[in-house]
């Protein structure tokens, strides 16, 4: 009856006994204390299961303290608790560290885009100081808080209407909300990059975003822990990234972030229209000609300060969204207008797309932003082939489950469990099967996928049918016009996360600008033109 | 489209629920006071004898003290023994309004599709009318007592709540739909993981079953089905494991709570002290079916695989002498069926030559194991609730007896010939190899079982 296991303290009476050992089924202390709570009992004895008692015969572990992890004693219970209370802070301090966080999840990001997206070591610099212009708008608002405090405690004194006060509390509400999200962060990169008059565009950040590459999902796992102990769950909850940018946020946090850091008096705000409309053009698989049109039309059509970045939060004023308009509207007069160069079947080559199987790690980030987009995914993946599931379980392998937390919350025998599982279920790219391995090798990359589908197109056009083309009317032209401009603008709508009414409110905004101001300048040619669109 | 592997709950979800179920029971208490109902609280007292058998109010105390302890031990950080149940916490925070309407009901524990068709426990429809006036009483009433929570709920709990007691329901878009970037990628791989297994590709299946339990928040206990049947298809003793591991990590000898309405048939995701759970179940068939094969199975390794019997067989029967397996007949019959494998294979290789004390040793360890199956069938119909064919497997029984005493003068024969002679005189009716009856016998046993 030598084997003493070490253990918490004893305690009772002050007893020093670290060593314990069993008798008669009872831990019993050095000293011959019995621990509080412990008994060891027979499986048989029913009335023992209810009384809540946990057994423990096996796997004897001890805690951090020298506590055993199975078991508790009420004496040492009372330290514990005091320990545990107010861990999560409220109020300033915790708003302050939300934006720490913030601030450390803006990091992580221009950190990856340098590494990844090869970015000039300026751009996290560049990140830093909209940050802080940011961060001190806040401050003044801060500031104009306080006073208005101030001043509303003596007004409300001698004031008791009842809708003045309603106003006041909320409009102080509304202040202690900084109105800042994981969004915001994304606004601030995309600032950045128009500072510095790099091709990113909304479009690519989500992308990027959408298919866990770039650090927002999650991103509350990844802050420090003592931080994350520390957080309200609402911040959590804010930090955790829930569906991503939806229907246009990113850019009206964009319009709001240009208010705060006044980005429109200091910074380079001309958005860089020309290399968006070239990658519109050769992601839909448009002649480079498109390219010159729609310059073209946006030369002749916009003033100066037209593509810069602008405070107002409407969707006609988005600037990338503009450019997207005058985009579908350059294929759509062209299409029309041209008959000659653009026969119906070129059109309809056009509007087959090619379903191909070794893509680039772009498009089968497209593909995971498509579908996460989608109201109903199990849709989508009940028509998959099976290359297509083997790419969607290696993006969720290599991108989705490292965004996952292995759970340090877990007791021990929990993740000792845990490991046993796991063990059994090894996921290793050895156990799966080697075809599908072959394709996560051999990715092309993007250029010689793009270099693919252009031949693909032109496939397409020279097999088509000549002599059936000509018995093809008007009619079919419009048809067939439409249904290109409707595929091109579905992409669009979920490449941006825009809704589809935004995207045509910008489309008609932009189109009655178009016509203005060619009507204005191009008076005599003009009147042909239109004629023909309407 | 299938449903995903973990519980989500939102607060916003479980005040509703808390609201709803308060109004309820609210509803009901007042109806039963002006239809003069006692509702339970008056019921005859608890008889000395059963008093074993906890009173309900005495297990919600119990279930009460096991929380708080619980609690406590999850504050101060340290082990509790179980993976306890996700899916309880949620439903204990309802503050029990959810609970104290479900205790009004039985649910069955085994399936959650158990019908009363017995006559005999027929209730009557109850016929009790209501007037318009004595309804909008009771409504008053049971909003009245509501005020309070409601005045503290929010707007979308209180339009929620608002429409449901109209009798109105609430399409709410985002409610029960998995919307986030999360749940909509655990949602994407739950179905290619159903897809996959459907169409039998099981290097995918594998890799989604891989990647979900990876995932924190994904209960393996809703999918441990698909699991085994995945692994079986790639490693089939790795399957066996899996089946161990379930049954070591998530069983255990508490009582269901009979108040919380589960997701999942309870037996499925756990055991209790009355019932044990499936994949235990599945486990003890799949070790038996594979193990009997084994020692059938002349290329395989003999010897470990009668190692392999041996401790299933040691297993179960130190899983007898305890609750739940002590009173599952399904346990006894699985047990009763391994010492009928094992008199099949020794009375097969019985020698007949044999002579003197070896000859008894041999003889008494055959008899021995079919005095084991029958009395553990005995104890397995004692139990009831679990249907065999009783005359078939005494038929075997008597053929494996015979075995021993049938050919002493034709120890010339050629043993193979032997055994089929043996075999064929029984169970003329089936007219198979003795080596396969074993097997075949359980399989249909298995699939009555189930």
């Amino acid at each position: 009856m030598s084997a003493y296991i070490r253990g918490p303290i004893c305690g009772v009476g002050n007893c020093p006994s670290r060593l314990w050992r069993i008798i008669d089924g009872r831990r019993t202390c050095q000293y011959g204390h019995v621990m509080e709570g412990d008994v060891e009992f027979n499986d048989e004895d029913e009335d023992a299961t209810n009384a809540g008692v946990v057994t423990r015969r096996l796997n004897l572990t001890t805690g951090a303290t020298g506590n055993f992890q199975s078991s508790f004693n009420s004496s040492q219970l009372q330290n514990s608790q005091n320990e545990e209370g107010g861990k999560k802070i409220f109020g300033p301090e915790a708003r302050l560290l939300f934006i720490r966080s913030l601030q450390f999840t803006l990091k992580r990001q221009s950190r990856w885009l340098i590494e990844e997206q090869k970015l000039p070591q300026e751009f996290d610099k560049l990140v830093k100081i909209i940050w802080m212009k940011l961060l001190k708008s806040l401050e003044n608002d801060d500031n104009n808080d306080e006073f208005g405090e101030q001043e509303d405690g003596q007004t409300f004194d001698s004031n008791e209407d009842q809708d003045r006060f309603h106003e006041l509390a909320r409009r102080r509400k509304d202040k202690n909300r900084y109105r800042l999200s994981l969004v915001s962060t994304l606004a601030i990169l995309y600032m950045s990059s128009v500072q510095l008059g790099i091709p990113i565009y909304t479009c690519d950040l989500i992308k990027w975003t959408m298919s866990g590459r770039l650090p927002y999902f999650k991103s509350s796992e990844k802050l420090p822990e003592s931080w994350r102990v520390q957080l309200p769950n609402y911040y959590l909850g804010v930090l955790e990234g829930g569906k991503g940018p939806q229907e246009g946020q990113l850019f009206t946090h964009i319009a709001r972030l240009c208010t705060k850091t006044d980005f429109i008096k200091e910074f380079n705000h001309r958005v860089n229209y020309e290399c968006l409309i070239f990658k519109l053009v050769l992601s839909n698989v448009l002649p480079p000609e498109f390219y010159l049109f729609a310059i073209q039309l946006i030369r002749t059509t916009s003033e100066g300060h037209d593509f810069e970045l602008n405070p107002d939060t409407k969707p006609q004023s988005w600037i990338d969204l503009q450019i997207t308009a005058y985009f579908l509207l350059t294929i759509r007069w062209v299409l029309m207008y041209d008959t000659e160069s653009y026969q119906v079947r070129w059109i309809h080559a056009l509007i087959q797309r090619q379903k191909r199987q070794e893509v680039s790690t772009d498009t089968i980030d497209q593909n995971i932003l498509k579908l996460s987009q989608t109201q109903k995914p199990t849709q989508k993946v009940f028509e998959w082939t099976d290359e297509e599931m083997a790419q969607y379980l290696s993006w969720a392998e290599e991108a989705f489950l490292p965004l996952q937390r292995n759970d340090e919350r877990l007791k021990i025998d929990q993740r000792i469990a845990k490991r046993k599982l796991h063990k059994l279920f090894p996921l290793e790219s050895e156990t799966f099967n080697t075809t599908s391995s072959q394709v996560f090798q051999s990715k092309p990359s993007f250029l010689n996928e793009l270099q693919e589908r252009y031949a693909f197109f032109q496939g397409q056009f020279e097999s088509t049918d000549h002599r059936r083309e000509e018995q093809r009317v008007e009619d079919d032209r419009i048809k067939a016009i439409n249904s290109f401009e409707n595929l091109i603008t579905q992409e669009l709508v979920t490449e941006f996360s825009i809704s589809l009414q935004q995207l045509r409110l910008a489309i008609k905004n932009i189109s009655h600008r178009c016509f203005h101001r060619l009507k204005q300048e191009l008076n005599d040619k003009q009147t042909s033109t239109t004629a023909d669109v309407e | 489209m299938f449903e995903l592997p973990l519980v989500i709950t939102s607060k916003r979800t479980r005040t509703s629920r808390k609201l709803k179920y308060q109004y309820i029971n609210n509803l009901s208490k007042k109806y039963d006071g002006i239809n003069g109902i006692s509702n339970g609280q008056t019921e005859l007292p608890t008889p000395e004898n059963s008093a074993t058998e906890t009173s309900e109010n005495e297990e919600v105390g119990q279930q009460k003290r096991r929380r708080i302890r619980k609690r406590l031990k999850s504050i101060i950080g340290e082990s509790y023994s179980d993976l306890e149940s996700d899916e309880e916490q949620p439903v204990e925070e309802v503050d029990n309004e959810e609970r104290k309407f479900y205790r009004k009901y039985e649910k069955p524990q085994l399936t959650f599709e158990k019908w009363q068709c017995d006559p005999r426990k027929r209730t009557p429809i109850q016929r009790n009318r209501i007037n318009y006036n004595r309804m909008n009483r009771i409504q008053r009433h049971g909003l009245r007592r509501m005020e309070t929570s409601l005045a503290v709920a929010s707007r979308t709990n209180k339009t929620f709540f608002h429409a449901t007691t109209q009798g109105y329901q609430l399409f709410d878009p985002t409610y029960g739909r998995a919307n986030t970037f999360q749940l909509k990628h655990i949602g994407t791989l739950t179905s290619l993981l159903h897809i996959n297994v459907l169409k039998r590709k099981w290097e995918l299946a594998y890799k989604c079953f891989a990647l979900l339990i990876r995932i924190p928040g994904v209960d393996v206990r809703t999918l441990w089905g698909l699991g085994e049947r995945i692994l079986a298809e790639r490693q089939p003793t790795r399957s066996l494991e899996f089946l161990q591991w379930m049954s070591s990590v998530y069983s255990t000898k508490l009582p269901f709570a009979d108040d919380v309405n589960y997701r999942m048939a309870p037996v499925f995701t756990k055991g209790s002290k009355t019932h044990t759970p499936k994949y235990t179940t599945t486990w003890l068939w799949e070790c038996l079916i594979r193990y009997a094969n084994g020692l059938e199975d002349l290329e395989m390794d003999s010897k470990s695989a009668a190692e392999n019997f041996q401790s299933l067989m040691d297993r179960i029967s130190e899983m007898v002498l305890g609750p739940p397996y002590m009173d599952d007949p399904e346990v006894w019959f699985i047990y009763a069926l391994c010492h009928m494998v094992k008199a099949d294979t020794l009375s097969q290789q019985f020698d007949p030559r044999l002579t003197g004390s070896a000859r008894d040793i041999a003889s008494n360890q055959v008899i021995q194991h079919i005095q084991n199956t029958k009395s553990h069938l005995q104890q397995c119909s004692s139990k009831g609730g679990f249907t065999f064919p009783k005359r078939y497997i005494a038929r075997q029984l008597a053929a494996f007896e015979a075995r021993l005493y049938g050919k002493i003068d034709a120890y010339d024969m050629d043993e193979e010939e032997d055994e089929d002679n043996d075999a064929h005189s029984p169970s003329d009716e089936s007219g198979m190899y003795p080596e396969n009856l074993d097997t075949q016998l359980i399989d249909s046993e298995a699939s009555l079982s189930d």
